[in-house]
């Protein structure tokens, strides 16, 4: 029988919250550009321009493909190879885990556009407004709840997907506790600590994206086009 | 008469469907036009090309003396839309926005009303279809008789010159239509904007318009006063129609 011991994950406690907090920061960031993004991307292509549509057409055949492992190895070692050009690692990860997330955000972003029906659109253009102003106004604020969910669910995957920066020794979560497992060779207790931690991180956004979605069911306003009957 | 509206032998195609087949027509300055023809006759395309949701392939349009070929620029196309009004058979209301902000975005946008002002116009709107007291609800919430007025109310607060209505009563409940042509009535008695609505609803054409076209297959077979049109149509295919429509 394993003679745990706990009384040093105790001692190394600020360990792991340091660790954390490089976890969230990393996702944030990446959330937040992947996002921007994202959503660009999809603009992009549902552009008339046939460049414009085209290239964010590769780019997201391309990012979507790729592994985020492989993609993040390349950005931290082969760009300042070629480009003579260092990165830090938190840098590199951001850039990685952001365009992975980008890719996966454009689709949702404009499988959320086009859910909006056209007649939308069109009462908006119909009243005198621009495409910009119906885009903004009308459109986008449909859509956006209607994203929600999906942006939710790529949003928690990209915080577990930030693990993988600790291959290229961002001070995230899973990279401390590895050199403290080859200080204190307790790597038991320590995997389990980190598993916890990702569990006290993720469980409460998983629930907070529930009841984003259950809101969103039963929101006076119906999510689709409109709704003719009067609801008791 | 002054025209509001003069269109000359446009066509317009879809692929290789021919919806509109060189259509010719004028509508003076404060009168109201009524189309009547069957399902997929090219109504609505007709209407969608006078406020420039379809372009037209070959004619001219003429709005309020602004002429409109096939290539209009971005600026024109919001200058004329802006006088131009449309009411669609589906309301297509926001559902996010309430009553309120239905009625005010485009007059903010568009006019550069200020919030207080466009809600000030826009109460007195609602008033006139009957609604004041929906201000706030979200369009969800209303029958749909109701979403139709506030839809026709939205048109009236960009204050048009001229008003399409295509077949604003089409998607209503047979108790609910009623309410939605008292409110086109009410507007027609004004004489204040030139009108042109599709509809399916006979006697209310031949109450309201001051001249009727019937079109099938994307041509205009026949086009005549009311009273003309309906108690002694001239084309045998207009007598068909109006005979299948009126025994239904
Ligand atoms: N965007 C489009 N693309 C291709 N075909 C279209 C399009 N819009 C309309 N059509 C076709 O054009 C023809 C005329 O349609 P339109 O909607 O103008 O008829 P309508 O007279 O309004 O009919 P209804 O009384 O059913 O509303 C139909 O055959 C329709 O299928
Ligand atoms: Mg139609």
């Amino acid at each position: 029988m394993y003679n745990w011991n706990w009384h040093i994950i105790s001692s190394y406690k600020i360990v792991f919250v340091q660790g954390a907090l490089v976890t969230i920061e990393l996702t944030f960031f990446a959330v937040i550009l992947g996002t921007v993004l994202g959503a660009a991307l999809a603009f992009l292509k549902k552009s008339r321009n046939p460049m414009f549509s085209f290239i964010a057409k590769v780019y997201i055949e391309i990012f979507r493909a790729i592994p985020i492992l492989v993609l993040l190895i390349w950005i931290f070692y082969v760009i300042p190879i070629l480009f003579d050009w260092r990165i830090s690692a938190f840098v590199a990860a951001v850039v990685a885990l952001s365009m992975n997330l980008s890719a996966f955000v454009a689709e949702t972003v404009r499988a959320g556009l086009e859910s909006i029906p056209q007649s939308q659109s069109e009462s908006g253009l119909a009243l005198g407004m621009t495409s910009r102003q119906v885009t903004a106004k009308i459109v986008m604020p449909q859509a956006v709840r209607n994203m929600i969910p999906n942006l939710m669910g790529l949003y928690i995957t990209e915080l577990k997907n930030s693990s993988l920066a600790s291959i290229i020794a961002v001070n995230e979560i899973l990279h401390r506790s590895n050199i403290l497992i080859s200080e204190t060779f307790r790597p038991l207790e320590i995997y389990t600590v980190v598993a916890v931690v990702y569990l006290i991180i993720i469980l409460p956004l998983v629930y907070l994206s529930r009841w984003f979605e259950r809101r969103l069911a039963k929101a006076d306003k119906p999510i689709f086009g409109m709704n003719y009957e009067i609801s008791h | 008469m002054k025209s509001a509206i003069s269109i000359q032998n446009i066509s317009k195609k879809f692929g290789t469907l021919e919806v509109l087949k060189n259509i010719s027509f004028d509508v003076p300055v404060g009168r109201v036009l009524a189309i009547i023809g069957p399902s997929g006759s090219g109504k609505t395309t007709l209407l969608r090309c006078l406020n420039l949701l379809a372009r037209i392939d070959d004619g001219k349009i003429e709005m309020n003396g602004f002429s409109i070929i096939n290539k209009p620029t971005n600026f024109n196309i919001r200058v004329l839309r802006e006088k131009v009004g449309m009411v669609f058979q589906q309301f297509n209301l926001w559902p996010h926005k309430t009553v309120i902000e239905n009625l005010i975005e485009a007059p903010m946008l568009v006019r550069g009303l200020s919030r207080s002002e466009a809600t000030e116009k826009a109460k007195i709107f609602l008033k006139r279809v009957g609604l004041a007291d929906k201000a706030n609800e979200y369009p969800s919430r209303l029958s749909g008789g109701q979403q139709q007025r506030v839809a026709i109310a939205r048109a009236l607060a960009m204050e048009p010159e001229i008003l399409l209505l295509d077949e604003i009563t089409s998607a209503l409940d047979p108790e609910l239509v009623g309410e939605v042509l008292n409110v086109v009535r009410e507007i027609v008695a004004e004489h204040k904007r030139t009108i042109l609505l599709v509809t399916h609803e006979m006697g209310f054409a031949r109450d309201v318009a001051d001249e009727v076209i019937f079109m099938d297959k994307g041509i205009i077979i026949e086009q005549g006063k009311p009273d003309d049109l309906f108690r002694d149509p001239k084309q045998e295919r207009t007598r068909q129609f109006l005979q299948r429509i009126l025994n239904y």
